[in-house]
């Protein structure tokens, strides 16, 4: 009997990393195309030869974007904002999903459905732009921060959280000892939302360093240009050759496709590397004093 | 017996009292004024003054701007100076030929999304929770959100690098084996199966972030417990995993359902071809095509309005179903 | 634990604070600042009497100046580099004026100036390379009306260096657009392997049954390997000429209506001829099997560059290697441009498009506080002497001369000229470089365009050109805008991309009945409308 079910537990366990190992390998394909064609040679690369094994293998894309001083400053600002971003958001997030939870809270309905609603409605770029311009941020990096910190999609998945994990009676014996609302939330609910909070993290930093649309409109100086938007640029550059215009063109493609390339890693390395980071949180966490029965 | 006591212990939890205190009167009828529950309260309002305030200057401002669907706007004659034409836009939408085409196809793809896509992380989570060892798990988390970092543009290229008739490498496979070419790209029906697993194949892994997260969060005890009582691995999921983390499911559901009218303009232009036009032409190329590229922004805000509302109906029906259900919904 | 709350407490005051202060802001500031009506800056005393060449404000005026942002990697920002600080000192100096660059994303361009106009925010001139888009920005009343006086007063020089093509900027009578002169450029080209001629047996195809049979050739010996390409092809974007099909020459009301770069003429009789004739040879397998995938045409440039095709048409340039990759691969390969009636049917002529003669196309926004000083500045960027020097740089580092003709260097210091000579800058006045000679012209763009050893490629290219100079003719200008075109352009364009690909690639015997039904589908989707505002618009302008 029980060597049966040690057999069952180890093919399960074949199984299921098989399955893994698979998608992961899936996972990795493009990721490797790219970083494969980031150390080609050009002429290669625009041949269509490289696939998953660099084709004259050199280095000379990394050396030209790190060499070229605007995408480090780019890099750094990038940084800056996504820190900023992040910890507006986290707090926006948190002082609006607690006291939702609370159902002695007045309006508590209404306030989620006007939270709700922000997440289906929105006007569109231009009075975007509008409220953006007269708020005199344009330009600055706080249009990059202030206009999107509030995601009502994290608030709902924190808010949810907390209502289906953490128990009403924690707080009733918190209250006993005398606590106030917001000790409650520092001290109880924060520490047991751990990995929810290091998801929304995630979330935010990612959501931030990935876009671009915003930066587009409301950044015209360079040397305030986030990461994904100069890229954005470099790769989409040669794609809107669809009109024959008055222009006369000199080329057709303005970066050698192995820069593009190595900005790509460039721009998504340091994202990626954050998540290892965030892990530790994610580990089985444990209810301190639980309820018992 | 133990998975008896295990799913009461998980209803106590998930269905918690919902009292404050010593206001459990639940029966005494007393209305009080404003001034009491901001007195009582106080924190809890001004911790949320914050985010509202945040939303009223940047998301319901802008919002006035939602009247550009009901004018003829120009952008130099303004909101106000712009003509008022009612719901002409609307109409002149709802009258277009191809508009239905595209409604159809952003439902189809959306649902088949919804039904494959759905599912996939929440799998790979529960077995990604299972792997014992640290280090693979480590690593195996890390490659398979990579995906979702590379932008739609670039997975296009490499998706016609990989599934092109004549020179995709997985064609040129099949033809070296034997086998006739799939045309994974250039027919419609093919194409929607493509264009579904790829978009899998993307999210999966940044899916699983958030099922893991919920997992992190069972309580050990449930696990201890039914080792206890002698459960497999597998009864452990189905009976302790799975219905710990049913809320997450069903918000993020919800949560999707409200998308359905949606699409990702990248995702589908970078996959998208000529070819299959008939099944490619989605609400997020149409506003392109017909509103941004057109310059015409009215449109462009009229097919928005019309994705919001049916988006935000949709959510609010699947909150009331949840309910019904037992969950306890979004609002 | 009593400090901690009391640090996020104040934290948070402090942040509700901000927040508070900057609703405040919101609501105080109103878009359409206008209230600073035009101090009147203008130089006094009447016309006629002012020198653009030298007159100063009094006070400092500004006049902005949008310039395209392509997001050149390792180019210094545009708005704010060696030569934006040159123009500032050359001219902005002389005059007390600041000349503020503003960056426009050139993929996004008409977007961003919408935004700019919705703040009432926009630069001093509004411009685009596109005619209808230019005419968009004109009848949503963008732009202030030049009047004579003020153009002769300020830009003589500029009105004597655009001469003919000013009059592209005349609209419902009004001069509206200052306009750019453009050069002719004989850098688009298609090219044909010689090598595979040669192996053939055959020599240069001269009519559209001969360079079928070239193809068909190459398509047998297998010249490019064992899944050769004859001649390439991609997706086509609305500039489907058919001008080889065409009549010659050709009614005027038939040029207005159905030659049109910005939507294809799918009813019109040449096209339909062409498509079948396209039809037919990608049946035979003389056509890139996968041109509905490439829609950005690299594609086929990878499929040139292996040596597996034999026919390209392209931009010779030196960046992207093409040729230099082709002659890396192949090394065996010889290039020449195809002759300009192997593409011509029976009966038919070797039309071509002519460019009309204008290039950028400016407009003064209507709230523009100083047009005057954007007049001298349009004015004095076309000296002679200023355009050699933004065109061409500083001699001896980013220029040598080389038999008396200007010969651009890899300079890479800091007053490097930006992305293609300084051109986005300079687009303002002018498309090129032009020269006395049309053989000083020629040994430039050889130098700018052309890789090494294949100089000869432009030169042919030239002469092919001046063979059939007289077919070749521009497109109808019509002189206000045509809405339809402007609202059904873009989805006219995927709607002719999905028509073209199921007609080319369906069979030929389902040619007809398939025509027919997509003709229809196009007809709705708005070209009805087109091609009735067209005619409408023309027997307006040809009956005056």
């Amino acid at each position: 009997m029980m060597n049966l079910s040690k057999v069952t537990d180890k093919l399960a366990d074949i199984f299921i990393y098989t399955i893994i190992t698979l998608a992961s390998l899936a996972c990795l394909i493009p990721f490797l195309h790219v970083a494969v064609l980031s150390v080609s040679s050009n002429q290669a690369v625009i041949s269509r030869k490289v696939f998953l094994w660099p084709v004259g293998f050199n280095l000379d894309a990394y050396i030209t974007v790190f060499k070229d001083p605007s995408m480090i400053r780019s890099l750094f600002l990038t940084v800056v904002i996504t820190i900023l971003f992040t910890a507006l958001g986290m707090f926006l997030t948190i002082c609006s999903a607690y006291p939702l939870t609370r159902k002695r809270l007045k309006g508590r309905h209404a306030l989620t459905v006007i939270f709700l609603l922000t997440m289906y409605f929105s006007a569109g770029i231009i009075p975007d732009y509008l409220l953006v311009y007269n708020l005199k941020l344009i330009n600055t990096i706080w249009s990059l921060i202030f206009p999107l910190a509030f995601s009502a999609y994290n608030m709902i998945i924190l808010k949810s959280y907390i209502e289906n994990t953490i128990p009403d009676s924690l707080e009733e014996s918190a209250f006993l000892d005398g606590c106030s609302d917001i000790g409650i939330l520092i001290k109880i609910i924060l520490p047991l939302c751990k990995p929810v909070l290091a998801t929304l993290c995630l979330f935010y930093a990612v959501g931030r360093w990935n876009a671009f649309q915003d930066a587009l409109y409301y950044i015209t100086k360079q040397n305030l240009y986030p990461l994904q938007l100069k890229l954005n640029m470099l790769v989409n550059a040669a794609q809107d050759t669809q009109s024959i215009s008055q222009e006369i063109n000199i080329t057709t493609m303005l970066a050698p496709e192995v820069i593009k390339a190595a900005c790509i890693m460039f721009a998504t390395l340091p994202i990626v590397i954050v998540y290892p980071f965030l892990q530790k949180y994610f580990v089985k966490g444990i209810m301190i004093g639980a309820v018992k029965g | 017996m133990i998975l008896y006591t295990v799913i009461e212990k998980t209803n106590i939890l998930i269905f918690p009292s919902s009292q404050k205190g010593d206001f459990t009167m639940a029966n005494v009828k007393t209305r009080r004024g404003i001034l009491f529950y901001l007195k009582r309260d106080w924190q809890l309002y001004l911790l949320l003054l914050f985010p509202i305030t945040a939303v009223i200057i940047f998301k319901y401002i802008p919002l006035s701007g939602l009247v550009i669907a009901f004018k003829d706007y120009d952008v130099i004659k303004g909101f106000a100076n712009s003509k008022w034409i009612g719901f002409d836009i609307f109409k002149e939408i709802f009258r277009m030929k191809g508009f239905y085409r595209v409604l159809r196809n952003t439902l189809v793809l959306n649902l088949l999304d919804l039904i494959v896509g759905f599912p996939a992380p929440i799998i790979l989570a529960i077995l990604l929770n299972e792997v014992k060892n640290a280090t693979f798990k480590k690593i195996s988390q890390t490659i398979l959100y990579l995906p979702h970092f590379i932008s739609w543009v670039i997975i296009g290229g490499i998706m016609y690098q990989l599934l092109s008739t004549r020179s995709g490498m997985l064609n040129s496979l099949l033809n070296k084996l034997g086998k006739e070419s799939i045309p994974f790209l250039t027919e419609r029906y093919h194409w929607v199966v493509t264009y579904v697993l790829v978009g899998v194949w993307q999210t999966m892994g940044w899916g699983t972030i958030i099922y893991l997260a919920a997992i992190s969060g069972i309580n050990h005890e449930y696990y201890e417990a039914a080792t206890v009582d002698g459960a497999k691995r597998l009864a452990k999921i189905i009976y302790i995993t799975i219905p710990c983390i049913r809320p997450t499911i069903v918000t993020l559901l919800i949560l999707n359902l409200g998308r359905i009218m949606g699409s990702n303009f990248e995702r589908v232009y970078s996959m998208g071809n000529p070819i299959v036009m008939e099944f490619s032409d989605v609400i997020s190329t149409f506003v392109y095509n017909v509103g941004l590229k057109s310059y015409r922004y009215n449109v462009a805000t009229a097919v928005g309005m019309f994705q919001s509302v049916v988006g935000f109906i949709l959510v609010i029906i699947a909150d009331r179903v949840a309910k019904r259900i037992g969950e306890s919904g979004l609002i | 634990m009593k400090s901690k709350k009391k640090l996020v407490n104040i934290l948070s005051l402090l942040l509700a604070l901000f927040m508070l202060a900057t609703a405040f802001t919101a609501c105080t500031t109103t878009s359409g600042d206008k209230g600073t009506s035009s101090e009147n800056t203008a130089p006094k005393g009447g016309t006629g009497k002012v020198d653009p060449d030298t007159y100063v404000y009094e006070k400092q005026i500004e006049i902005k100046i949008p310039v395209y942002d392509r997001g050149v990697q390792g180019q210094a920002p545009v708005d704010d580099n060696y030569w934006t600080r040159w123009i500032q000192k050359e001219f902005g100096d002389k005059h007390n004026i600041k000349v503020t660059y503003i960056p426009i994303p050139r993929s996004s361009d008409v977007d961003k100036f919408n935004m700019l106009l919705a703040t009432n925010d926009a630069p001093d001139i509004i411009f685009s390379y596109d005619f209808p888009i230019a005419m968009s920005f004109y009848s949503r009343g963008a732009f202030m009306e030049l009047n004579q006086d003020m153009l002769n007063t300020y830009a003589p020089d500029f009105l004597k260096w655009s001469g003919d093509a000013m009059k592209y900027g005349v609209i419902d009578g009004k001069q509206i657009f200052l306009a750019a002169t453009r050069p002719e450029a004989y850098n688009w080209m298609t090219l044909i392997r010689q090598d595979w001629l040669e192996k053939a047996g055959l020599s240069m195809p001269k009519s559209l049954s001969e360079y079928e049979d070239a193809l068909m050739k190459f398509k047998e010996l297998k010249l490019g390997g064992e899944d050769t390409i004859p001649a390439t092809l991609s997706l086509p974007s609305a500039y489907y000429g058919a001008y080889a099909y065409r009549p010659f020459p050709l009614p005027e009301e038939e040029l207005a209506l159905y030659s049109d770069i910005n939507v294809a003429a799918l009813s019109w009789e040449p096209v339909k001829r062409a498509l079948k004739d396209q039809n037919r040879m990608f049946n035979k397998g003389l056509l890139s099997p996968e041109f509905a995938l490439d829609k950005d045409g690299k594609q086929a440039q990878a499929d040139f560059m292996n040596g597996k095709a034999g026919v390209y048409g392209f931009y010779l340039s030196k960046t992207p290697p093409v040729i230099q990759t082709l002659m890396q691969n192949q090394p065996d390969a010889k290039l020449a441009v195809l002759h300009p009636m192997a593409g011509v049917p029976e009966g038919g002529y070797p039309a071509g498009r002519a460019y009309w003669p204008f290039g950028m196309l400016s407009g003064i926004y209507k709230d523009c506080k100083n047009p005057e000083a954007v007049l001298m500045f349009f004015n004095w960027m076309s000296k002679p002497d200023v355009l050699f020097t933004l065109q061409n740089g500083i001699e001896g580092k980013t220029y040598e001369m080389v038999d008396g003709l200007p010969v651009l260097t890899e300079y890479s210091g800091e007053e490097r000229l930006n992305y293609n000579s300084n051109k986005d800058i300079w687009c303002l006045v002018t498309e090129g470089k032009y020269f006395d000679t049309i053989e000083k012209t020629l040994r430039v763009q050889e130098t700018t365009y052309a890789p090494e050893g294949f100089e000869y490629l432009i030169r042919d290219n030239y002469n092919y050109t001046e063979e059939i100079r007289k077919y070749l003719y521009p497109d109808f200008l019509f002189d206000r805008t045509i809405q339809s075109v402007a609202k059904y352009q873009q989805t006219l364009l995927t709607k002719w991309q999905e028509i073209y690909v199921d007609l080319i690639m369906c069979k030929p015997e389902e040619f007809d009945a398939k025509y027919e039904k997509h003709l229809q589908e196009y007809y709705d989707a708005g070209y009805r409308e087109i091609l009735d505002e067209k005619l409408k618009i023309y027997k307006e302008m040809t009956n005056k």
